[in-house]
């Protein structure tokens, strides 16, 4: 099993480094996008004369835009994409005959690709976050959770991103609402503001969804807005969430399959 | 065949290609809708909590952020799928069928790339703006509000040359979209106030590569008039750009081969 999750993986991987200037373009353009997020926020810290809004000083917001790009390198997901063209275009009936179960055939391809953003966009674009904006390396524990943390988000991005890719079995052409997703996801994990900018009443709806966990919780635990058992707890919502999620997916995944005529064989 | 019946045979045809998958296409323009409106939703939040950006009215900003939206809507109705054709047709060698054609290359390409869901975003920039002219009480029948829609043409000028500039690049250099994923970020600079940008990056984005065009000058003449020397000072930049972008598509032209001739 573990060979063969390393060979898909592998092929993801492999796959990524072809279109690895796209990697390129986004170490210029991240580093843009968080200036953009600075002189906006600098201006605004500025002009309100206060130290604090909604319990961020300004080198900790900069840092919460620096480490939600890091973070949004990472749980990057494209199966729904994936998944769509397979379903559209048959290609589906390829991945039938190989040896291993769909999802975790997504799954390490999808892993393949994100190992690659790790070198070619993590770990340069830190490098710049620390050195240019100041951005302070975490205490050991809490870096270790966030690396823990972010990893989980992965799973979970997969899953809802595999979750709004079997629609494709109905729909076929989902382009439409994988953008809605898209959208969505960023918005309400905390990936376009901080979430204590909404209502306290929105944030304690954000409590009961899972998106929070994608972006927002990984990021203050890096940030060290947490305590340490209120760290472990957070995490062990987000393997619930990741359990919850599987369920639902596999369980749609067996009604979807039924629909699936393989046009183009 | 004039440039006309160009543009309006490339409208029914897009149309009838979107309307195959008609309810994919209403949940598009929805997610379009819906992605332009997340900006005033944040300014919101942030003017919730804090005095806002310098100089700039919670009403204001959001005539700035439905400016921003237009303008972008404009383009990418009519201009968008300009250089996505090119490098698809570059990189899949049909772009000698461009060549053969009884038009310039660059119009024809220009007056065939419509995307008709960039009318979802025209109608959320316009929903913000006439929100804000009530608002803010500002009178529609004034010279101001025709510089403001004087300016705007600019700003689609100005984005025209942007897309072409992206053309030519892809033609010397890359034949990848990851370049546009440049361009839209640089374009993303613009979402926000001129004013607020420091140093290198005010000066770049003022005289290099103009884009306070898109919505900083516009909405500022509409709220506090133009002098000649303004005008000058932000036509002068936009028109320089245009000709360097065209200038640059004349040579990537000339530089084109044919794959597999």
């Amino acid at each position: 099993m573990i060979k063969k999750s390393y060979a898909i993986a592998r092929a993801g991987f492999k796959e990524a480094v072809a279109y690895r200037f796209h990697f390129y373009v986004t170490l210029v353009t991240s580093p843009l996008t968080l200036l953009i997020y600075y002189f906006l926020w600098k201006s605004i810290f500025e002009y309100s004369n206060v130290d604090i809004i909604r319990g961020f000083t300004f080198e900790g917001i900069v840092a919460y835009y620096a480490l939600n790009m890091i973070v949004g390198f990472f749980v990057w997901s494209n199966v729904d994409e994936w998944l769509e063209n397979d379903v559209r275009y048959g290609n589906l009936v390829n991945n039938l005959l190989k040896p291993f179960n769909f999802i975790f055939f997504y799954f390490f391809n999808l892993l393949g690709v994100s190992s690659l953003s790790i070198f070619l966009e993590m770990v340069p674009f830190f490098l710049i976050a620390i050195f240019l904006f100041g951005v302070k390396v975490a205490p050991v524990f809490y870096f270790l959770m966030f690396i823990v943390s972010i990893v989980l988000a992965l799973l979970m991005s997969f899953l809802i991103s595999y979750f709004v890719g079997m629609s494709a079995f109905w729909f076929k052409n989902i382009s439409g609402i994988r953008r809605v997703k898209r959208v969505l996801i960023v918005f309400l994990s905390g990936g376009m503001i901080p979430l204590t900018f909404f209502p306290e009443v929105v944030q304690g709806i954000f409590k009961y969804l899972p998106f929070q966990y994608i972006r927002s919780v990984p990021i203050n635990i890096y940030l060290g807005s947490y305590t340490y058992l209120e760290t472990l707890m957070l995490i062990g919502i987000q393997v619930f969430w990741i359990f919850v999620l599987y369920l639902i997916v596999n369980g749609i995944w067996n009604r979807a399959f039924k629909k699936f005529a393989g046009a183009g064989i | 065949m004039n440039y006309l019946t160009l543009f309006k045979k490339t409208f029914a045809l897009e149309l009838s290609s979107e309307m195959a998958y008609k309810w994919n296409f209403f949940i598009k323009s929805l997610g379009l809708i819906f992605a332009d409106l997340i900006g005033p939703i944040i300014i919101l939040l942030i003017y919730t909590y804090s005095s806002g950006i310098p100089g700039w009215k919670f009403e204001e900003f959001i005539l700035f952020q439905g400016t921003f939206i237009l303008v972008n809507g404009l383009a990418h109705t009519l201009l968008f799928g300009l250089p996505f054709q090119v490098i698809r047709s570059v990189q899949q060698g049909t772009f000698d069928k461009v060549l053969i054609k009884p038009f310039n290359p660059l119009l024809y390409l220009s007056f065939s790339s419509i995307d008709i869901e960039g009318i979802a975003e025209v109608l959320a920039g316009l929903g913000l703006i006439i929100w804000a002219f009530v608002k803010l009480g500002i009178i529609v029948f004034s010279w101001n509000t025709l510089l403001f829609l004087f300016l705007i043409l600019l700003a689609f000028v100005f984005l025209y040359a942007t897309f072409v500039l992206m053309s030519s690049l892809a033609f010397l250099f890359v034949k990848s979209f990851g370049l546009f994923d440049l361009f839209f970020k640089i374009i993303d600079v613009a979402r926000y106030p001129l004013s607020i940008y420091e140093g290198g990056m005010r000066f770049v984005f003022t005289f290099l590569i103009p884009i306070g065009i898109i919505s900083f000058y516009p909405v500022n003449v509409l709220l506090g008039g133009l002098s000649i020397m303004t005008l000058l000072e932000i036509l002068i930049p936009v028109l320089l750009f245009l000709g360097f972008s065209v200038f640059m598509w004349n040579r990537a032209i000339r530089k084109y081969t044919s794959a597999g001739g």
